[in-house]
């Protein structure tokens, strides 16, 4: 092709073509021409630019770290990867709008401004100066690098920008204001009689043949669940203590490193003297005055006396010159090394360290307090075996998983481990009880893998020093149950429904009765029950249930005569609900401080609708395609 | 193939082209450059202004805390809006810097320079959404000044997301002339649509149930 293209190359036309080309090279590159942005796997398309599959991995990774940092408790493995990805998916659209927005209304951040926020950034400040070796590690963390994460905070400023813009213009007439106090802070008196539904259900009668009629409609309803058991090897690393022979002279070494892991503290208490050096004092005369002291501790004297008298540390003389618990590096090597060769309760001789001439002293600590070694045989009996147990806890887990992948059954994997094959009870996809009680054998159960191919499960680690592999022992369809072993339920199901119809009848009649004049004590004498009176009841009242609270509330205010409401309880009750007068707060009565903080509490729930309309308003018009 | 050329023959031709079309070519290769880097220069400055503009903005909303407003960051609002009006007057920044001047105005008592701010938004005509937001709020303003006739000629329906706020803002306006029926009307319409767009909105419920019947 090549050839022809030179062969046919003399026209002008031709020239100027191949020249075209080779410009276009030049200045684009190759791209210009082949579209190598164009992804085929795009999840969504919003206005006709794509969300790539590369953002919604990184949203969707970043929101399961969040919601694992949040709640620790979470097993990972259990979190739902498909609810995750489409909030990922859902969020990146909301962004793409909002993003897509601010191009088109010409908002820019300089790239110098986003800079300068990074390294404003309290996240990425060690003791207050930015920190360019946390701000690289903590992207990594979340696998950002500086140019994508750079350009995430310009889009998300951006974004900002917009959001603060609208919200925070937001604004409160102080007419509103007042409406909202006098609503708010209104009260109301009522009158409560509350009708119980168990006294309804109490005069239900039932007949078989209802009962059989809703039971042949509902048996859906009345399915057991889907179950399965499984039979699955355990393997535990206690199991292998057995095996690991500990001997007098293996407890008798480990003892002796525990004394010496004592002994080799990092931390001492300690006190010491100084001699200063300096220019009153070269480091001869400090050394003198040191000897003196040093003899005086020889001849038998208190460390904390001498201290007193002779230490040229102001600061620590008059308590002995104790400095108290010291880690190693705090005062540099040669005083290191002078202090943590002492035995306990000595003391150094005169070494010269960067602070002058100094004598340390290691303060006894309490040998009592060590355990003996017959105290300590069983817990250290046990340690050694499990640092022995764990090697071949690891090579019999590394069978485990290997005759687990490759038989048809659990019998190799029991023989290889020598280990018996157990059986559970059954369960559902909600768990149940012994192993069925870790999320990640009821999700291994009941994998595709598992339950419809047959196969043993992977390795499931229970804890770090319990494996187990499953296969399916019992598969359970869900099943319609007989009458007699639903008849409770139903029956019981039959009486609720028919006791709250009745008791909704009963009420509304009441009402009925009580809009057009009755006495409110008739009702009280008919069903034996009190009126219960509240006075200047609030909106945020917690003596009555919620939603009664929410109900009287919600009733007209009265006008000749009180107004009759009913309101509904979660128990099922209902209560009829007497209201006699509303009086709304007086704005005035508001302290400065209410009032501004009304005042600004408004304008920010204006705010946050406003922005709310923007955005429901801008996906309105959006074209999102989503794949 | 064509017929085999010597290997001078071949540089003959190739000189002789040269001397035809070199000229031509060098100055469409030099127009075309030129055009692109002046047509890249134009953008850059474009992008600088706007970077300009956004700087002053990010001021404006740095002094613009929740809450009540000092005296320095009113003032602070008030210098970058003027500054983004005069330099820059018709970029979306200056637009959204007057829509926060009119909070300041109003939280200041003077409704009158806070309609003007709202008004001259509206007069820009730039984005639909920043002028539906600005005709919402200019109708409070104006009613707030008892002016209740142009704020409700402000809020005619649409379909737009807007139908929301500009039917919440009417029905206060009819509750403020005393036609309960229209207000309870609007309102209820109003939570109607929040309803069906998911939004959550208390202070209109409160409303709502202030008009129950």
């Amino acid at each position: 092709m090549l050839q022809n293209i030179r062969d046919n190359s003399k026209g002008i036309i031709s020239k100027i073509l191949v020249s075209l080309i080779a410009f276009t090279f030049v200045i684009w590159g190759a791209e210009a021409l082949f579209d190598f942005s164009s992804d085929a796997s795009a999840p969504a398309e919003v206005n006709g630019e794509e969300i790539t599959i590369q953002e919604l991995l990184q949203t969707s990774e970043l929101q399961r770290r969040q919601i694992l940092a949040s709640n620790p408790d979470i097993d990972p493995v259990t979190l739902d990867q498909q609810a995750i990805q489409a909030a990922a998916l859902q969020q990146l659209i909301a962004q793409k709008i909002l993003l897509q927005y601010t191009q088109n209304n010409d908002l820019e951040l300089s790239d110098a401004s986003v800079d300068q926020m990074i390294l404003q950034s309290k996240d990425f400040q060690v003791d207050g100066t930015f920190d360019r070796e946390l701000f690289e590690s903590l992207l990594r963390n979340f696998g950002l690098t500086p140019t994508t994460y750079r350009q995430q905070l310009k889009r998300g400023n951006l974004i900002g920008q917009v959001q603060q813009a609208v919200s925070g213009s937001a604004f409160t007439i102080e007419s509103d204001a007042d409406l909202v106090a006098q609503l708010d802070g209104q009260t109301r008196n009522i009158a409560v009689l509350t009708l119980p539904l168990a006294a309804e259900m109490l005069k239900v009668t039932m007949d078989e043949q209802e009962i059989d009629a809703f039971y042949q409609a509902n048996k859906q309803q009345f399915k057991t669940p889907e179950q399965v058991s499984v039979s699955y090897v355990a393997l535990n690393k206690s199991d292998f203590y057995d095996q690991v022979t500990v001997s007098e002279a293996d407890l008798e070494a480990a003892y002796q490193d525990s004394l010496d892991q004592v002994a080799n503290r990092s931390e001492i208490e300690a006190s010491h003297m100084l001699f200063l050096v300096n220019e009153s004092q070269d480091s001869a005369q400090a050394m003198a005055l040191a000897q003196t002291a040093y003899q005086l501790l020889q001849q038998g004297q208190n460390f904390a006396d001498v201290a007193k008298l002779h230490s040229q540390d102001d600061s620590t003389a008059a308590d002995g010159g104790y400095i108290g618990l010291l880690a190693k590096g705090e005062f540099g090597e040669a005083f290191d090394s002078a202090l943590f060769d002492l035995q306990s309760g000595a003391y150094s001789s005169p070494v010269e360290t960067g602070f002058g001439v100094q004598i340390v002293y290691a303060h006894a600590t309490d040998t009592a307090l060590q355990p003996s070694f017959e105290e300590q045989k069983p817990s250290l009996t046990l340690a050694l075996k499990q640092a022995g147990a764990e090697s071949l806890f690891v090579a019999a887990s590394e069978i485990m998983a290997d005759t687990a992948f490759s038989s048809p059954d659990l019998l190799e994997v029991a023989d290889a481990l020598a280990v018996d094959i157990k059986l559970s009870g059954l369960f559902d996809r909600r768990g149940g009880t012994d192993i069925a009680d870790h999320d990640r054998v009821v999700s291994a159960a009941f994998s595709d893998d598992v339950l419809l191919d047959g196969n043993n499960s992977t390795v499931i680690e229970l804890s770090s020093d319990q494996l187990l592999v499953l296969r399916i022992a019992e598969h359970n369809q869900p099943a319609e149950q007989a009458l007699e072993d639903v008849k409770v339920d139903i029956t019981q199901q039959l009486v609720n429904q028919k006791a709250a119809a009745a008791l909704d009848a009963k009420a509304n009649d009441y009402l009925q009765q009580l809009k057009q004049g009755a006495d409110i004590q008739n009702i009280s004498t008919q069903e034996s029950l009190d009126w219960q009176q509240f006075d200047q009841l609030v909106r945020g009242s917690t003596l009555v249930n919620s939603l009664l609270v929410q109900s009287a509330f919600r009733l007209p205010r009265p006008q000749a005569g009180p107004q009759y409401g009913l309101a509904a309880s979660y128990n099922g009750d209902i209560s009829l609900i007497q209201l006699q007068s509303v009086v709304d707060a007086d704005p005035v009565d508001q302290t400065s401080e209410q009032r501004s903080a009304l005042i600004a509490a408004l304008a920010r729930l204006q705010g946050q609708a406003d922005v709310a309309l923007l955005e429901q308003s801008l996906t309105d018009q959006a074209v999102i395609e989503t794949f | 193939m064509t017929e085999m050329k010597t290997e001078e023959e071949q540089v003959e031709a190739l000189k002789n082209w040269w001397k035809e079309n070199g000229k031509s070519l060098i100055l469409t290769i030099a127009v075309s450059i030129g055009g692109v880097l002046s047509w890249n220069a134009y953008q850059d400055y474009q992008v600088q202004q706007s970077e300009v503009a956004s700087a002053y903005f990010q001021r404006l909303l740095n002094s613009a805390p929740a809450g009540e407003l000092s005296e320095k960051d009113a003032a602070s609002i008030r210098h970058n809006s003027d500054l983004l009006k005069t330099e820059f007057s018709s970029s979306t920044y200056a637009q959204l810097a007057a829509l926060m001047v009119a909070r300041v105005e109003v939280q200041a008592g003077n409704l009158a320079a806070a309609g003007a701010e709202l008004e001259w938004v509206v007069e820009q005509q730039g984005d639909v959404e920043i002028v539906a937001l600005a005709n919402v709020r200019l109708a409070k303003v104006l009613a707030a000044q008892g002016q209740h006739e142009q704020a409700l000629a402000l809020l005619v329906d649409g379909d737009d997301a807007w139908s929301v706020a500009r039917l919440e803002t009417k029905g206060d306006i009819l509750v403020t002339q005393g036609e309960l029926d229209a207000a309870r009307a609007a309102y209820t319409q109003a939570s109607v649509l929040a309803k069906a767009s998911g939004a959550n909105n208390p202070l209109l419920g409160l409303k709502l149930d202030n008009l129950a019947q």
